[in-house]
């Protein structure tokens, strides 16, 4: 119980942390297209025939670069970390479906086990065979849910199963 | 089965009736900013940590009601 206690508690709280953290930086996102100064909810509307003496191209650099880095080098940055992005995401398909499922089960076991031993070792020693039957157990339960979710994921993208 | 004080109990019933009650704001005013579970849950399948947290809270919980102290049915 406690184990599952910390893991729907952590899970949540690591949750709301993002939520909040990510609302906040879709604030500071749509406080930025204001001016200095101005209040967040008074935006400028481009002007329809500006000046063309007083256009001045936009250096292509990232959003809010961190001070003290030159925009060049921030630039460089963004677009080497863009291509590196584009590197590892792979095509939609049944290679990156089935890479996205084995890196979540895998890494969910190796979590858990990682949980499952430290409270065993580190809180409470239970009695019988714990941790013996966590690792089976679980192996278990992927082994089962593994082809059930790879026939559910067949029939609902190819077949327009609607569940 | 083992006997447990009836504050025990008491304390699961609160933390689940915390969590639905909690729920049920958050559809219920959509406008207070409250995110709803699966708005947590999408934010906290984004990154693959979170993925993991997940599966293995979905793992424990399997584990711990269908297969822990399970004895297969013909043995002896």
């Amino acid at each position: 119980m406690v184990a599952g206690y910390v893991l729907v508690m952590g899970t949540l709280g690591i949750g709301l942390r993002l939520a909040r953290r990510s609302a906040r930086a879709g604030a500071a996102g749509t406080a930025a297209v204001t001016n200095p100064g101005q209040p967040a909810d008074q935006t400028n509307p481009a002007p329809a025939s500006a000046p063309v003496a007083t256009q001045v191209p936009a250096a292509p650099t990232a959003p809010n670069p961190p001070a003290g880095v030159p925009p060049a080098r921030e630039a460089h940055r963004v677009t080497a970390r863009a291509r590196r992005r584009s590197m590892v995401r792979l095509e939609p398909g049944w290679r990156r479906f089935v890479i996205h499922y084995l890196g979540t089960a895998v890494g969910g076991y190796l979590l858990l086990m990682v949980v499952i031993i430290g409270y065993y070792f580190g809180i409470s020693p239970v009695a019988g065979n714990f941790v013996h039957s966590a690792f089976t157990g679980c192996a278990l339960l992927i082994g089962l849910a593994t082809p059930v979710f790879i026939a559910l994921s067949w029939l609902v993208e190819r077949k327009g199963w609607r569940i | 089965m083992a006997r447990h004080p009836l504050i025990g109990y008491f304390v699961w019933a609160l933390l689940f009736g915390a969590l639905f009650a909690w729920e049920g704001l958050a559809l219920t005013y959509k406008f207070a900013d409250v995110p709803t579970l699966s708005a947590t849950f999408r934010v906290i399948m984004r990154y693959p940590f979170g993925r993991w947290a997940l599966f293995a809270l979905w793992l424990w919980l399997g584990w711990h009601f269908f297969v822990r102290g399970w004895h297969f049915l013909l043995r002896a």
